[in-house]
């Protein structure tokens, strides 16, 4: 029977030059966190600059990585979210706002939910995903972060925080605040014809 | 069981991801969820949203970084491996900075300077006055921190009464904390032992000596000792310094 090799083991071969045994950590690990960047960022160009900068770091770093800290991969989410955040604040003044009102529509946004008669119908679509990126991408960097983390990577609360660097409650409250935006964005996204919706832009707030 | 619009928005992501709960207690919540339009709403609107990022996760579920990157990243590792490690930089640069450092201090010291061609004879005549007063000094060996607290009385001393010690640098008459320092080993000029009031071997200046230099923090070098070949392989020897 074979077993895989735990992260520590393959970070301690790692440290020592053992070239298949970072290649096993990258092979496990770069999916996610390519994910993470792209999901955070919209592009695939920052996703894979971050992708590389977090793996560099591993190089660079890894010894440094304290176990009873927390999982390899939270170490390798908390490293990317750090990428990320500050590539989006220097791509910030060149990165443009959704067009045609976009922020408007934002102010706009009215309390109170309601299903949509097609929303269960439509759920799967193309559009339909392409809407919820969207509505990802607009939320301010701290609520997307959560999302992102806690329902799109279906990480525990626990290990969000340690990604983060807060407490769990912070994670959790953080997490309803942002559906709340979520769901009042969607709201709007689907009210609006689809075509004068411009391509996502990640908010920088 | 009691249950009310607050109690069931505390229950709504547990309902919307049918995470387990105690039966009762999800009945009551969906009875009330029956009653209050408001609620139910909530729950629908929670439940759609659930699944709305459901989908997106799946469609990204295969993403994954190009494999060029994977490329990049072997190629940076392997680059990495064949540089000699961070550690042994540092040490090297340390040792470099030390030389410099010893050169620099023999050169401000030295009494060739202040009198005339003859520096062996100005050099013995110099000893008593040019001994250091202090000679307290942390150093920093494989890794270990302690701290040697050694007080010598100035005047005459011979080779064999330093067999263990540092010798103070001091400069101007000031003594600096060393901090965090550490010790590095250099080859200094035959002729630096009798500027600390050692006797020089045979009375030849020429050639050099090995040395341990204790640097601080600031990479200026604090304190001296002198070693001898058999020292080098980990014994310290008082008698005699090594000339390269």
């Amino acid at each position: 029977m074979h077993i895989e090799p735990n992260d520590g083991d393959l970070l301690r071969r790692m440290a020592a030059g053992d070239e298949a045994a970072f290649t096993t950590l990258y092979k496990r690990h770069q999916g996610g966190i390519y994910r993470f960047a792209r999901q955070m960022t919209g592009g695939a160009s920052l996703a894979e600059e971050v992708t590389q900068e977090v793996f560099l770091t591993l190089m660079r770093e890894g010894r440094s990585f304290n176990a009873s800290r927390g999982s390899l991969r939270a170490w390798l989410y908390g490293v990317a979210r750090n990428c990320t955040l500050r590539c989006l604040q220097r791509e910030r003044p060149y990165v443009a706002f959704e067009t045609e009102g976009g922020e408007e529509n934002a102010a706009e946004l009215v309390v109170g939910s309601c299903v949509p008669e097609d929303g269960l119908a439509g759920l799967g679509s193309r559009e339909t995903v392409e809407q919820v990126r969207r509505a990802v991408l607009a939320l301010p960097a701290s609520y997307r972060e959560v999302v992102v983390i806690c329902e799109l990577h279906e990480l525990g609360y626990a290990e969000a925080a340690q990604i983060l660097g807060c407490p769990v409650g912070t994670v959790r409250s953080r997490l309803y605040r942002a559906r709340e935006l979520l769901a009042l964005r969607l709201e709007t996204l689907r009210a609006r014809p689809a075509r004068t919706v411009a391509a996502a832009k990640p908010c920088h707030r | 069981m009691n249950m009310n619009c607050n109690r069931f928005e505390t229950l709504l992501e547990s309902l919307e991801r049918n995470a387990p709960m105690a039966a009762e207690l999800r009945s009551a919540a969906l009875q009330h969820a029956e009653s209050c339009g408001q609620c139910r709403a909530r729950l629908a609107a929670a439940r759609l949203l659930h699944m709305e990022l459901q989908t997106l996760a799946k469609e990204d579920e295969n993403l994954q970084a190009p494999a060029r990157l994977e490329a990049n990243l072997l190629s940076a590792f392997r680059e990495r491996s064949l540089r000699p490690s961070r550690v042994w930089r540092s040490v090297s640069w340390a040792s470099l900075a030390a030389a410099v450092a010893v050169g620099i201090w023999l050169l401000a010291e030295h009494p060739w300077r202040q009198a005339g061609p003859s520096p062996l004879v100005k050099i013995q005549a110099a000893q008593p006055a040019s001994l250091p007063q202090i000679a307290t000094v942390k150093t920093r060996i494989a890794g270990k921190n302690s701290i040697h607290r050694r007080s010598r009385p100035t005047g005459s001393r011979t080779a064999a009464s330093i067999a263990d010690e540092f010798i103070a640098l001091s400069s101007g008459g000031s003594w600096y904390p060393v901090g965090d320092g550490m010790v590095v080993r250099v080859q200094v000029p035959r002729s630096a032992p009798a500027l600390v009031g050692l006797p020089i071997s045979g009375g030849d200046v020429s050639g050099t000596v090995t040395a341990d230099v204790v640097l601080g923090e600031d990479g200026v070098a604090r304190a001296i000792r002198f070693v001898t070949p058999s020292e080098g392989k980990g014994r310290n020897q008082n008698s005699d310094f090594a000339q390269n």
